[in-house]
């Protein structure tokens, strides 16, 4: 992203090191799971996750995403950019990847949104909660439908597409973050 | 907005707290024992999560267990006897060893949670518990009906074997099958390393059909399995455990009777082996050697300072002659095949004079005094004698001090003593002091000197004379412990008639000479013949004997026998191999063997069938070969045996079919004879896995007609009356 987001760039940077200072050996050296959201893929965003398996019911995951397009389908009114951390805990039901979990996430990112006219560019933090149900279809695969909703505060700058970007931030907004997805798991190992 | 960014803070801060909550309750892997408050290890305790209320596990029969758990999990130990539990915290400790607290066993209502088990459940068919060279083995077909087993369940099948004579219950080994998605989640959940980590993996069996709900076709697994039994004529008895679970509970459990008895028609076999004594000569034990030894003294008298032995100076010709006359003795015992092992003689001579040439002096004398003697001496005795050892030395003073204290000269004695003292140890100094002292002559010389020169022969001679019958009888009636072997052979071979005295004379006989194998092989051929075999007797002899010690045949031989009257049929096995081939009583010895071991080989099976129609039956019956039995248990006599086994042929047929009236209606006839004749019978009857279900529905039909009867009979009672009193 341009430079004058860095600050906030780097907020992010310290929050997922935070993250993953405190977990990074204990979780990650267990067996691991990588995923993706099909849903994602088709708003544009890239996404990848890893998850692990913390107990017999817990999983901890980070899920990476970005949207690079400066223009999504060749519409130069719609922008969804933005690139973004998810970690999120999971409690299952049944086994670790199998059948019902609920999880609790928290998430920081980056975006820079055109909508209409309206360009909205800064930084969101927030956290939610999903339910969803993992399908298993192999020693290896797994497909998750889940939905989720949470609260995150935008916070950068506001202007109109035809206007130039304002010196000070004026942009502090709580939004609703709703998220549903079908993700493809692969269980390594 | 502030409040909300806060708020977003904290909710990061609180998730990230629960999770490094969460994340240090690891999986861990906890072993132990279980023990009751006497210390026995406990068997069959089942071990559960509480958080979860899932089972984990069972200890075995060591008492041992082995789960997988949180770190903090809580364990709940329950007795599956007596309803009793006990919850214990992990920890996080990797080991545990729990006292479980037995409680008196009052049974509690127990709730079960979930499901029930669906109707039909699964149906193990009924099986036959067949013995074979020391195994049971079950074999037997579980249906899973329709629609009963989903890709997410795992149905677990256990056969329990009970021993009802001993109280022993056995488990065997459990099979396991999983529907396909357990199976997988099961995988994902240990690592991909379902081989090491998961205790039941050997046993799994997965189901693969694909369809995810609890549906699918029915399906029958095949389950066999054998396990060691010690003593083949305990009454067995085998049940079947099934239960199915899916991840988080156990549904329900089901238990089913698959077998009652034991298959073994080889009960029946007829077979005698006589259990032989060792007659061959190199085996045999032989009177002993016994050494005496002889000693004496002698006095030779010499010429002053003389070495030489002049036969008529004094009394040397008496005391030579003598004692030549006590050493020929020895040599020409006619009673006993005896010879002189050695003969010393051993001077000592008094103090008085120069020490070196008074003991090169006597050393000259003893010298000829032995070569004198000595030549005197047989030649075959002086050539199988160890070399004359004779010797000589010289009395010191001080000796002389303790006589005349002893004698009562105290003065006297102390001026010697003084003198002593003076000179310290040159002999020569103090001989000649003493000699200058008044009172030298005649006291010392006369009363003390002589005294102390000595001349003692020895002979070590070795007489072989065993003792006779009537000094055995003595010699075990006076301690019945310390006799040799030959001596206990004699008793019980030659000398004792009566066999309870034998008996006891062999027993003390093996006590006391365990390393006698002449006494331990006709102690076990006693009993053998007297049908209380030990194999214990002749196992040791087995086990001490190297590659080069030669152990008579008869030894192994009884040991076959002892063993097959026992049951330990493949340790027979193993020695009747070692038997040669030629006595025609050792071959049948290795046929016996053989046949015990379930090993029929057209020879075999010939040479037995050829002696005895009922051996033959038998085999048959061993091989399966049902029919073939049927058709030549016709030509069998009437004697119980016989007709128990008439009764096996036909009802082994018969069961395969509820039509043959004839067949079932025989086969009743001939075993209610048989136990008529031989009421015996009944507690072989009751382990015996052919016959005892049969029994059982039998007893149960008469006993049905007999109720019936009785009602019939008293409305007929009745009947009969209300007739008479309307007439």
């Amino acid at each position: 992203m341009s430079f004058n987001n860095l600050s906030r760039f780097f907020r992010l940077f310290l929050f997922l090191s935070l993250f993953l200072a405190g977990f990074g050996n204990s979780a990650f050296g267990q067996r691991v799971a990588l995923s993706t959201d099909a849903v994602d893929w088709l708003v544009g965003s890239a996404n990848i996750g890893i998850d692990a398996r913390l107990s017999r019911r817990v999983t901890l995951g980070v899920n990476v995403a970005g949207n690079p397009f400066k223009s999504m389908f060749g519409r130069s009114d719609l922008r969804l950019a933005n690139f973004r951390i998810q970690p999120e805990v999971r409690y299952w039901f049944n086994r670790p990847m199998a059948r019902h979990f609920v999880g609790i996430n928290a998430m920081g990112g980056i975006c820079d949104i055109i909508l209409k006219d309206n360009h909205y560019k800064g930084d969101i933090f927030g956290f939610g909660a999903r339910y969803g149900y993992a399908l298993v279809l192999g020693r290896h695969w797994n497909v998750e439908f889940s939905g989720g909703i949470g609260l995150g505060v935008v916070h950068g700058y506001k202007y109109k597409t035809y206007e130039n970007k304002p010196d000070r931030t004026n942009l502090k907004k709580v939004i609703p973050l709703p998220d549903l997805s079908v993700t493809f798991t692969y269980i390594l190992k | 907005m502030i409040k909300l960014s806060r708020l977003t803070a904290f909710a990061v801060l609180a998730i990230l707290a629960a999770v490094w909550q969460v994340a240090h309750a690891r999986l861990i892997i906890v072993v132990g024992m279980v023990v009751s408050e006497t210390g026995e290890p406990l068997n069959a305790i089942n071990i559960y999560d509480v958080a979860s209320n899932q089972p984990l596990g069972t200890t075995n029969l060591d008492g041992k267990f082995n789960v997988t758990c949180d770190e903090d999990a809580i364990l709940r130990f329950e007795s599956k006897i007596n309803a009793n539990e006990m919850e214990v915290e992990v920890n996080g400790r990797r080991e545990l060893n729990v006292v479980f607290a037995q409680k008196s066993t009052m049974m509690k209502a127990v709730d079960v949670e979930g499901k029930y088990i669906p109707k039909p459940s699964p149906k193990p068919t009924k099986t036959q518990l067949v013995y074979r060279n020391g195994y049971l083995i079950v074999s037997n077909r579980i249906t899973i009906p329709n629609k009963f087993f989903g890709s997410e369940q795992r149905l677990t099948v256990q056969p329990v074997l009970t021993n009802a004579t001993t109280g022993v219950v056995r488990y065997m080994h459990p099979m396991l099958i999983d529907g396909w998605r357990y199976s997988d989640t099961q995988d994902r959940m240990l690592d991909f390393d379902m081989e090491h980590d998961d205790p039941c993996a050997p046993y799994v069996r997965v189901n693969a059909e694909r369809k995810s709900e609890v549906g699918g076709k029915a399906f029958s697994v095949a389950y066999i399995d054998s396990i060691k039994v010690a003593n083949p004529n305990d009454e067995y008895s085998c049940l079947m455990v099934s239960a199915l679970e899916d991840y988080n509970r156990v549904y329900g459990m089901d238990t089913t009777i698959i077998a009652n008895g034991t298959v073994n028609p080889l009960r029946f076999f007829q077979y005698s082996m006589l259990a032989r004594q060792i007659e061959d000569e190199k085996y045999l034990p032989s009177p002993e050697l016994a050494q005496h030894a002889d000693e004496g003294d002698i006095s030779l008298s010499f010429e002053l300072n003389k070495t030489t032995i002049d036969m008529n100076y004094g009394r040397n010709r008496e005391v030579l002659d003598s004692l030549i006359n006590v050493l020929h003795r020895i040599e020409n015992d006619p009673v006993s095949a005896s010879f002189i092992k050695s003969f010393s003689l051993t001077a000592k001579s008094s103090p008085e004079g120069n020490y070196a040439t008074n003991l090169a002096l006597s050393r000259a004398r003893v010298k000829a005094a032995t070569e004198l003697i000595t030549s005197y001496l047989s030649d075959f005795t002086r050539r199988n004698m160890e070399p004359a050892r004779s010797d000589a030395a010289v009395e010191r003073w001080d000796v002389l001090v303790d006589r005349m204290r002893a004698g009562g000269h105290l003065d006297e004695a102390d001026k010697v003593q003084e003198i002593i003292d003076r000179y310290g140890d040159s002999h020569d100094l103090i001989s000649a002091a003493v000699r200058r002292l008044p009172f030298y002559r005649p006291l010392i010389t006369e009363e003390y000197l002589p005294g102390m020169r000595s001349l003692k022969y020895s002979i070590v001679a070795v007489q072989t004379r065993a003792l006779n019958d009537d000094e055995i009888l003595e010699k075990f009636a006076k301690d019945s412990t310390s006799l040799s072997e030959y001596e206990y052979f004699r008793l019980y071979r030659n000398i004792y008639k009566d066999d309870a005295q034998r008996e006891r004379v062999m027993r003390i006989g093996h006590k006391y000479q365990p390393r006698s194998v002449v006494i331990a092989n006709d102690y076990a051929a006693y009993l053998i013949n007297h049908k209380r075999s030990d194999p214990s007797i002749l196992e040791d002899v087995l086990a001490k004997a190297g590659p080069y010690t030669r152990i008579p045949h008869e030894v192994r031989f009884n040991q076959v026998a002892a063993l097959l009257s026992v049951g330990r049929y493949p340790e027979a096995y193993g020695i009747a191999y070692r038997l040669p081939d030629d006595d025609p009583i050792y071959r049948k010895a290795r046929n016996y063997a053989s046949i015990f071991n379930n090993e029929f080989t057209d020879e075999i099976v010939a040479e037995e069938c050829a002696d005895s129609p009922m051996n033959e039956v038998v085999i048959l019956l061993c091989l399966q070969e049902d029919e073939v039995a049927l058709a030549k248990s016709k030509s069998l006599g009437d004697s119980a045996d016989e007709l128990y086994i008439k009764a096996i042929c036909c009802y082994r047929i018969a069961k395969r079919d509820e039509s043959l009236f004839d067949l079932w209606d025989d086969a009743e006839d001939y075993l209610y004879t048989a136990l008529a004749k031989k009421p015996e019978l009944k507690n072989t009857l009751l382990v015996d896995g052919d016959l005892v279900d049969f029994y059982k529905q039998c007893e149960a039909r008469r006993k049905a007609y007999a109720a019936e009867e009785q009602a019939l009979s008293s409305t007929e009672e009745s009947d009969s009356t209300s007739e008479s009193a309307e007439d």
